[in-house]
């Protein structure tokens, strides 16, 4: 099949659609003033579901940090933060949303033709009235926002769900629940209007069926062979259940996507050609050379099926009947807060899912917490599953410290042990 | 001049901690080793465990990189490669607490390469702002207090809790005359007796070492030799082990008078004010915190300041462990606020085994200068 028709044959509607999506969203929060809408800046893991709700717009710096990441604009962003005397060992989504903050750069640049390019009311994010951190995804986060708290003058409401050493104890769900009932006034407080149970209900039913189609999504095409997606897919198609998740648009927009897989799997067309390996990543993406690498593994006729990343988001269950005490269980249990234990069974349980010949691992300088542990858990997914793991040390959104050649040799080099040993086998 | 072994006590113990681990381990003592301040050591001690801070002193690692990437600080490196080099091995139990996200992965790595050790973890929470998170706090101490009285197969007496508070809040007491007299005598308390007392109180019996300091504070002489000319620095951090930025302050006629570190002020600052288990973790909520924990968004720059203001601070020094994030994250708005306040500061890098660089003493050479 020449590439042309195996590109056309791929060709889903989907991806122009997210685009729309994503673009309309940051539209509509860049104007949101215009219709008297708060804003709230939200961790990636934090509660979105009280924030719909209330009417209040929820925008995710880690997702703006996947942007500048995708854009390249890390270096030059992350600088401005490392000049007031941040440490270059700082997460970079977080140096680049203050280089962003500072500079007011971003890839969000509305610059409308009559303003004959001026940008519309600075680049970068829509201004926060209030900060949602919830530090279920790291204890980086809680500084950042303490940072930013400073910055924009406003308040910070803090959701602390304790890493899950031995697991969600009853004193932790316990904690956390407190935590969210408490939440509620201080929204009230922020918008001046008073919570809607019925409304909350509505939009954790709608969280809970997004989530559950983005969950069915992720198994359908892990689980397909040749998979119709591969993760550098899922990382682009993670968007709206980060940023929108209790909303009806992102319900539809994933029964059109898995649709649309679905037809593809059917068809058995893969997201790479001639798909001869599968793998799992580990980690966040890296951002800035996802083309690049993807290009790579598919040159080896190399596919990522699954990964432990975009699954973050697959597992939220709010029951209506109690929603503080679930929203408090879902928060709490998220993939980052479980402990290394669970995070190697998590990742085993993966590779034999979706029948893995071997995994790659991020070593994200960017993200101690998803970092610290990786030795371990590779060591141990590669005894018990019989499959090998290579492990690349990089960063999310800083390219200053990467190298093409020297990454890519490695994954060449591992590429040759996968055939070999299918090979041999 | 004061007739006491204390300084060369706490200078033996302080650089040679191990040699401390092995003597108490040759008394029978029962040993658990602790990873940070967050640890209530009262509970251990009432429970007849004589608490051992952890703080990593191999020179060389290698086999810790094994488990830990080199972007990892140096602190838990270290850590990792004492345990793995066996200095340990006769701890009867290891406690860590929650503080920030490498310590957090230090405790999972540690406990699944020495599965046999009696492992546990408080829990504390990161907020440290009011009812609900004190209510957690207490909750966990009981769950984690639990672990421990299974583990030693006796309930925790109220009796005893309240001697070993005693025992505590009498260390702190101690350890606060100490710093004091050193702002008034720098010549007979070097800047370094600071850390190497802090040190050593955290690895011996504390009634052991209250009796040593005790002894040297009732001996010393107080009323000849003060100098209270000399500029004080203040240091601001987490976690140092090194003497070097104490002597090359010293040796260039200012003084450490003060500081904001794990291995400081911060580990013995602040008393227990009841006896019982809450009181234990209420403390914790009131004393002043490391950068992990929050209070509030300016409650770290309020106290600095204030402290600044109350021992009459000429300057004060970052001491940054590299890559402590907490800490990172916390200088530029620090920074900024000294500098709002016209108080001079200087940032240093330090990795936990390295020797002291040129560019330290070149650093605090200059600093010292400007202040002068």
């Amino acid at each position: 099949m020449a590439k042309q028709e195996f590109d056309r044959l791929r060709d889903i509607s989907s991806n122009i659609k997210l685009r729309n999506i994503m673009l309309s969203y940051y539209m509509k929060a860049k104007f949101a003033w215009l219709f008297r809408k708060k804003i709230a800046w939200i961790t990636s893991g934090g509660p979105v579901e009280p924030l719909i709700a209330m009417g209040i717009t929820p925008i995710y710096p880690e997702n703006h940090g996947a942007m500048i990441g995708a854009r390249k604009m890390g270096p030059e962003l992350s600088d401005a933060a490392e000049n007031l005397g941040y440490p270059r060992d700082l997460c970079s989504y977080f140096r680049c949303d203050v280089g962003h903050s500072i500079l007011e750069k971003s890839p969000i640049d509305i610059r409308p033709k009559i303003l004959k390019g001026r940008a519309l009311f600075g680049g970068g994010l829509p201004k926060p009235d209030v900060l949602v951190c919830c530090n279920n995804i790291c204890g980086t986060v809680l500084k950042w926002y303490e940072v930013q708290a400073r910055y924009y003058n406003v308040p910070l409401i803090l959701i602390d769900t304790p890493y899950n050493y031995d697991g969600a104890t009853d004193e932790i769900l316990d904690y956390v629940t407190e935590q969210f009932k408490d939440m509620i006034p201080q929204l009230e407080k922020v918008t001046g209007k008073k919570f809607d149970e019925k409304e909350f209900e509505r939009v954790g039913l709608l969280a809970n069926e997004g989530i559950q189609l983005w969950n069915e999504i992720l198994q359908l095409s892990g689980s397909s062979v040749p998979s119709p997606m591969t993760c550098f897919d899922a990382f682009f198609y993670l968007a709206p259940i980060v940023t929108l998740r209790g909303t009806q648009l992102v319900v539809d927009y994933y029964k059109t996507l898995k649709e649309e897989l679905q037809s593809l799997a059917d068809r058995k067309i893969g997201a790479v050609k001639n798909e001869q390996f599968r793998l799992v990543w580990d980690n966040l993406p890296i951002w800035f050379k996802m083309r690049r690498l993807s290009k790579t593994l598919a040159k080896y006729n190399a596919v990522l099926v699954g990964d432990t990343y975009t699954n973050a988001w697959a597992d939220n269950d709010i029951q209506v009947d109690k929603p503080y005490e679930s929203m408090a269980r879902a928060y709490s249990t998220v993939f980052l807060n479980r402990n290394t234990q669970a995070k190697i069974e998590n990742m085993i349980e993966l590779m034999g899912r979706y029948k893995a010949d071997g995994f790659l691992m991020h070593s994200n300088r960017s993200c101690k917490p998803y970092s610290f542990g990786q030795l371990d858990i590779k060591d141990e997914v590669a005894k018990r599953t019989g499959k090998p793991g290579l492990m690349i040390e990089a960063d999310m959104c800083d390219p200053r410290a990467y190298s093409d050649e020297q990454i890519e040799t490695r994954i060449q080099a591992f590429i040759e042990t996968l055939k070999e040993r299918k090979e041999v086998s | 001049m004061a007739n006491s072994d204390f300084p060369s006590l706490v200078e033996k113990i302080s650089r040679d901690p191990k040699e401390q681990f092995k003597s108490l381990k040759r008394q029978d003592e029962s040993v658990f080793l602790y990873s940070c301040s967050y640890v209530p050591e009262e509970f251990l001690y009432a429970m007849g465990i004589v608490p051992f801070r952890m703080l990593g002193r191999s020179l060389n690692i290698q086999a810790a990189d094994r488990h830990f990437q080199t972007y990892c600080c140096s602190q838990v490196r270290c850590m990792m490669e004492d345990f793995i080099n066996g200095d340990y091995d006769e701890a009867d139990g290891v406690i860590f607490a929650h503080t920030c996200d490498t310590m957090q992965q230090f405790h999972d790595i540690y406990k699944k390469n020495f599965p046999d050790k009696f492992v546990r973890n408080m829990n504390f929470p990161a907020r440290i702002d009011g009812d609900i998170p004190f209510r957690y706090a207490k909750a966990e101490a009981k769950r984690f207090l639990k672990s421990l009285e299974e583990f030693t197969g006796k309930p925790l007496d109220a009796e005893k809790l309240a001697e070993s508070v005693t025992v505590y809040n009498k260390n702190r007491t101690l350890l606060e005359k100490l710093y004091n007299l050193h702002l008034k005598h720098p010549e007979k308390i070097p800047s370094k007796m600071l850390l190497q007392s802090v040190i050593a109180s955290m690895c011996m019996d504390k009634h052991d070492f209250n009796r040593k300091i005790s002894d040297y504070l009732e001996t010393f002489d107080a009323n000849a030799g003060e100098d209270t000319k000399r500029k004080r620095i203040m240091l601001v951090g987490s976690v140092n082990i090194s003497e070097d930025v104490y002597d090359l302050a010293d040796e260039y006629g200012a003084m450490i008078a003060d500081d904001d570190m794990c291995t400081g002020h911060r580990y013995f600052s602040t008393q227990v004010s009841e006896p019982s288990v809450d009181g234990v973790i209420k403390r914790y909520f009131n004393r002043p915190h490391c950068a992990a924990k929050h209070r509030d968004v300016h409650s770290r720059e309020r106290y600095l300041l204030e402290m600044i203001d109350k021992k009459k601070i000429d300057g004060v020094i970052f001491l940054y462990l590299k890559f402590c994030d907490p800490h990172g994250f916390d200088y530029p708005d620090l920074k900024v606020a000294m500098e709002n306040k016209n108080i001079p500061n200087q940032f240093v890098e330090i990795e936990q085994s390295s020797a002291p660089s040129g560019q330290i003493r070149t650093k605090l050479q200059a600093f010292v200068e400007i202040l002068s």
